[in-house]
């Protein structure tokens, strides 16, 4: 973490989160 | 070896972002274990990484004040609850929900700036300490429920009720998960999942501070 800028780790959080969302979405909702 | 390969992967992931569901939990759907187990067995072996890097940011780490203490008690209150929801609510409940919960979280994290900054921002120490364990326990609800996008989540939280920096605000974010995740242990049954459990946290969280560029760099590409 103390490499990380706050930047960058705020988008890949955001990353992902979103690719979480997708992913789950993707494999629960089209069952 | 397909498993272990994904536990060392997944607590790279945990120690920096969270979210190492990504890969150990359609791993594990991967060999054949129903979603519940493989959440359970996701939930014990993200505890070893969590705590690791919570602590390896030096300086950074989190201090038991009155406010760690507070969200610490509402983290295993409930996570507890979750868990007992987790085993009472029905399935179609269960993968229903957990898309939105994460697509809220990760909303929330993305313009948490802009809502503290028109309005949201929470004035005082104190009125802090007391606002954090509040917000703080629906997302320990949904830890002891599911777990996956749990640092998101408690990020966001974290992020709206607190000044820190990002590295306090994730170190906290890791012990927070630790102590949810903990109560989560107890879901846990079969013992050749502790195998995926072993090495997330030994290799993967410890390799997290020797190699936090290289986890960067290959994020995007997985």
């Amino acid at each position: 973490m103390r490499f990380l800028p706050a930047d960058l780790f705020r988008a890949l959080v955001v990353g992902m989160g979103a690719i979480l969302t997708v992913v789950f979405a993707w494999r629960y909702w089209s069952l | 070896m397909f498993l272990v390969a994904t536990g060392f992967l997944g607590g790279i992931i945990t120690a920096v972002v969270g979210g190492s569901s990504i890969i150990c939990f359609p791993a594990m759907l991967a060999v054949g274990l129903p979603p519940i187990v493989a959440s359970a067995s996701n939930t014990a072996a993200v505890v070893p990484a969590s705590l690791i890097a919570a602590y390896s940011d030096t300086g950074r780490a989190p201090i038991w004040n009155t406010e760690v203490l507070g969200l610490a008690l509402v983290g295993f209150v409930g996570s507890a609850l979750g868990a007992m929801l987790l085993v009472a609510l029905p399935s179609a409940v269960f993968v229903t929900v957990v898309p939105i919960l994460i697509a809220v979280a990760t909303l929330l994290f993305a313009f948490g700036e802009r809502l503290k900054t028109s309005g949201w921002r929470i004035g005082t120490d104190r009125a802090r300490s007391m606002t954090k364990p509040l917000l703080f326990a629906p997302v320990a609800i949904y830890g002891g429920y599911f777990g996956a996008g749990m640092g998101v989540m408690t990020l966001a939280i974290l992020g709206l009720s607190g000044p820190g920096d990002h590295r306090t605000t994730n170190a906290l974010k890791n012990l927070l998960n630790v102590l949810a995740n903990v109560v989560g242990y107890r879901k846990l049954h079969r013992s050749r999942h502790r195998r995926l459990a072993g090495n997330h946290g030994h290799d993967g969280g410890c390799a997290d501070r020797r190699i936090c560029r290289r986890t960067f760099n290959a994020l995007p590409a997985r």
